[in-house]
């Protein structure tokens, strides 16, 4: 006698089970959809991926851009990928030898192209690119001067699980050296405008800003370089002020990050231990900046030897990921479990920029027409 | 009596009977206290203990989720109350967590029959956990395998798989 067949899972719970499969390994998803068409059609409708990315909360990591490095020197060509994805290229264009990767944030890769003085907005995903023309001060000074530039989502109302096509703003802060006092800047641009903002400008703040910050509510965080300093765009209200009180100085830098509890964090390295601060503020209004962990990363991940200057380069919100460059490699490193993956071979990583979407079966390609 | 606990039998599809406490399972199971809650008004005044046919699941089936529950949601057995009784500090890890990996160590029959029961007696805790353990079984498997596991026959032509298969290669 044959055996019995197994127990047939019904439509519901077979939807319940495909939910839980990890936003970080999409090719599960992927595979799940080759099962049968019954699958196929659960998995690709809009109500299943609707919940899918409720579910899991937080668009997962895909891949990384290294933004220390112009295009043309290769190795910001590609996406490091840190899962099993498509592999996503920067678009080919007469200007791509001269990008400058900015940002990656809400399904968007933000590009400076040196060469033709604008930005391009790029979705890997849809292959959608929006260029963005230079501000009155010229692209070629702000990135002359060094600048930081931040892109993000800016519809409505939007959760930024799942976003694409939408209207985005970008937000560059520069430091000004042609006025009489050193002179930092912000301007907003609007892709539903279409223009650029006259600059806010603050006085006497005489460093460069770089990293990619945070962006908690209305505000965007930016780290200066050479001082343990941070300002803060508050994009809704127009106002650029410095943070206050400034932050625990750290030998490499620090990165800047949003806790959990949506408060401004920031990570940084001293003597091979991971050091994270969460900025409080009291009920009465009062700031300070309050050692959340301390984690010693020679326990956690491979240096190259003691002395070896290991740095936080990244951090990836949502997921509470950082990246941590070491003579060894480029690790990533997830603070809640404490699990270190090493991503790439060591290289001149400095400013690394991650790409997080959520990949679902809605992209699978050559599916039959006859669902 | 209000000192004595009270207790109800289930009755598996093949015949079997299981007492379980009747508080311990109502906080488990919104389909059971939904049953109780119905018999309640006939069985007020009398002393007789309440049967409660459950004929979807199977007394091996039963059995488990039994054993599930009592440990999940037994207020003597675990500090706190029944349906919250997580009181570790950050970082620990869940105290019953060994448990659950345990539990959900079987073979795929018991596991799916387990989703199954989870889902018809409405006990949500279990439902995530063994949907979840699905789920992290079916990252393991090539399709063909996913097809035999859950009894599915495939109806993709051979010309549809192939484009697929060509079209997504990095996911295979």
């Amino acid at each position: 006698m044959p055996p019995p067949p197994p127990p047939d899972l019904v439509h519901d719970a077979i939807s319940e089970i495909l939910l839980r499969l990890p936003p970080d390994e999409p090719q599960w998803l992927f595979r799940a959809a080759l099962v049968c068409k019954s699958w196929l059609r659960t998995l690709t409708g809009p109500a299943f991926l609707r919940r899918y990315r409720d579910f899991h909360g937080a668009p997962p990591l895909l891949s990384l851009v290294n933004g220390e490095k112009a295009i043309k020197t290769g190795q910001g060509r590609r996406f490091i990928p840190t899962t099993a994805v498509p592999a996503f290229l920067i678009p080919e264009s007469d200007d791509t030898p001269y990008a400058w990767p900015f940002d990656c944030r809400h399904g968007r890769v933000l590009l400076g192209m040196y060469r033709s003085a604008c930005y391009l907005v790029y979705d890997p995903v849809t292959g959608d690119r929006r260029r963005v023309p230079e501000q009155a001060i010229g692209i070629q000074w702000m990135l002359m001067f060094r600048s930081a530039t931040a892109v993000f989502c800016a519809a409505a109302g939007c959760d930024h699980l799942d976003c694409h096509g939408g209207p985005f703003c970008l937000v560059c802060v520069f430091t000004d050296y042609t006025r009489p006092t050193t002179t930092m800047s912000v301007t907003m641009y609007s892709s539903e405008i279409g223009v650029w903002s006259a600059p806010v400008t603050l006085d006497n703040v005489p460093y460069v800003p770089y990293s990619r910050g945070p962006l908690i509510g209305d505000e965007i965080y930016f780290a200066l370089l050479e001082a343990a300093t941070i300002v803060k765009y508050d994009w809704a209200n127009n106002s650029l002020s410095v943070v206050k009180p400034q932050p625990p100085a750290m030998h490499d830098g620090f990165v800047l990050m949003e806790m959990e509890d949506h408060s401004l964090g920031l990570a940084g390295i001293e003597d091979s231990t991971l050091h994270l601060w969460s900025r409080r503020v009291s009920l009465e209004g009062i700031a300070e900046w309050v050692q959340c962990r301390v984690i010693d990363l020679e326990k956690k991940m491979p240096m190259a030897n003691p002395s070896d200057s290991a740095s936080v380069v990244g951090f990836a919100e949502g997921v509470d990921i950082i990246f941590v460059s070491t003579g060894v490699g480029l690790f990533l490193m997830e603070l809640k479990s404490g699990r270190v993956r090493k991503v790439s071979e060591p290289g001149c990583f400095f400013k690394i920029l991650p790409y997080m979407r959520f990949y679902t079966p809605d992209r699978l390609l050559g599916v039959p027409a006859d669902l | 009596m209000a000192s004595e606990k009270k207790v109800v039998f289930l009755r598996s599809s093949d015949g079997e009977a299981f007492e379980v406490s009747e508080e311990v399972i109502s906080a488990a199971s919104v389909t059971i206290k939904g049953m109780i809650d119905e018999e309640s008004p006939s069985r007020a005044d009398t002393a007789a203990t309440t049967t409660l046919a459950i004929p979807n699941v199977t007394a091996a089936t039963l059995s488990r989720v039994l054993h599930y529950v009592n440990k999940h949601f037994d207020a003597a057995a675990v500090v706190g109350r029944p349906d919250d009784y997580i009181f570790c500090a950050p970082g620990d890890e869940h105290p019953l967590a060994r448990f659950d990996d345990d539990f959900v160590d079987v073979d795929n029959d018991t596991l799916i029959d387990l989703v199954h029961a989870a889902e018809y007696l409405h006990i949500k805790k279990l439902f995530d956990l063994t949907c979840k353990a699905v789920a992290d079984k079916l990252k393991g498997r090539t399709i063909d395998q996913i097809r035999e596991t859950f009894g599915i026959v495939n109806d993709y032509t051979v010309e549809e798989e192939v484009e697929v298969y060509r079209e997504n290669s990095w996911a295979f």
